[in-house]
């Protein structure tokens, strides 16, 4: 069984990809080759880590460089994360901020395309 | 009072089997327990000390992960086979850190000429039974 799987689609102009599993210091590469080039590409990039099991600060050290990344080229990224574990740790980390947080992938989606955020 | 020994697990130096020492921690947190919350918070800890060991290169070949209960404080020891001090490496620091927040307290010491970063989580009262 794979410890991380993501999931990539389109919803209008935005990449979704949806990780389900564990997204720690095992895993971030994988989910690295995959954010990356979308956010350097300049994409509107939707993370949905709503079926995610468990995060560490490797996973999110890759969330922080796929949104600078991807600002830097013209696009953004929104993190859909109900969890209030994996929130409190981004939180605690002062990246609450910088990250756009948002509770579900609707949400997030919306972030990117002028909706709230 | 000396501290009662709960577990010591000794793992090859790959980060993939963190995940062995995450499920471990929190079957002994919930025994002892902690709340699902505090059981996250935990586990997250215990995986960023065990990262750091390794990001620093003090875990090379084997990473040691040693848990007593300390007069009701879960005590959590993890060391790697090297002496510091270690590479430099931001995300180390970062980890730590956060984990400095998950729980009582994170100290690295060094014993035996090995640096080992230890973590403290209290533990509620254990309940009292009904008077004889």
């Amino acid at each position: 069984m794979k410890r991380l799987t993501i999931e990539t689609r389109t919803d209008g102009d935005v990449s979704v990809l949806s990780l389900r599993g564990e997204l720690d210091v095992a895993t971030a590469p994988q989910f690295k080759d995959a954010l990356l080039p979308l956010a350097e590409a300049g994409g509107l990039i939707a993370v949905s880590l709503e079926t995610l099991e468990f995060l560490d600060s490797r996973g999110i050290g890759v969330l922080v460089a796929a949104t600078r990344a991807a600002r830097k080229a013209g696009g953004d990224v929104a993190i859909a994360i109900p969890s209030r574990a994996q929130r409190h740790s981004i939180e605690v980390l002062k990246l609450d901020t910088f990250l756009t947080l948002r509770d579900d992938e609707a949400q997030a989606v919306a972030a990117l395309t002028g909706g709230t955020r | 009072m000396s501290a009662t020994f709960l577990a010591e697990v000794s793992l090859a130096a790959d980060p993939r089997l963190i995940r062995g020492v995450r499920l471990l921690i929190s079957s002994l947190a919930a025994d002892r327990g902690l709340s699902m919350d505090e059981i996250e918070d935990l586990k997250l800890a215990v995986q960023e000390a065990c990262v750091n060991r390794l990001a620093l290169g003090l875990a090379q070949d084997r990473l040691r992960i040693e848990i007593s209960d300390d007069q009701n404080t879960l005590v959590i020891a993890v060391s790697g086979d090297r002496p510091g001090p270690g590479n430099e490496d931001e995300e180390a620091a970062l980890g730590l850190s956060l984990a400095e927040a998950l729980v009582d307290g994170v100290w690295t010491e060094d014993v035996g000429g090995t640096e080992r970063v230890v973590l403290r989580k209290s533990l509620p009262p254990p309940p009292v039974g009904p008077a004889s």
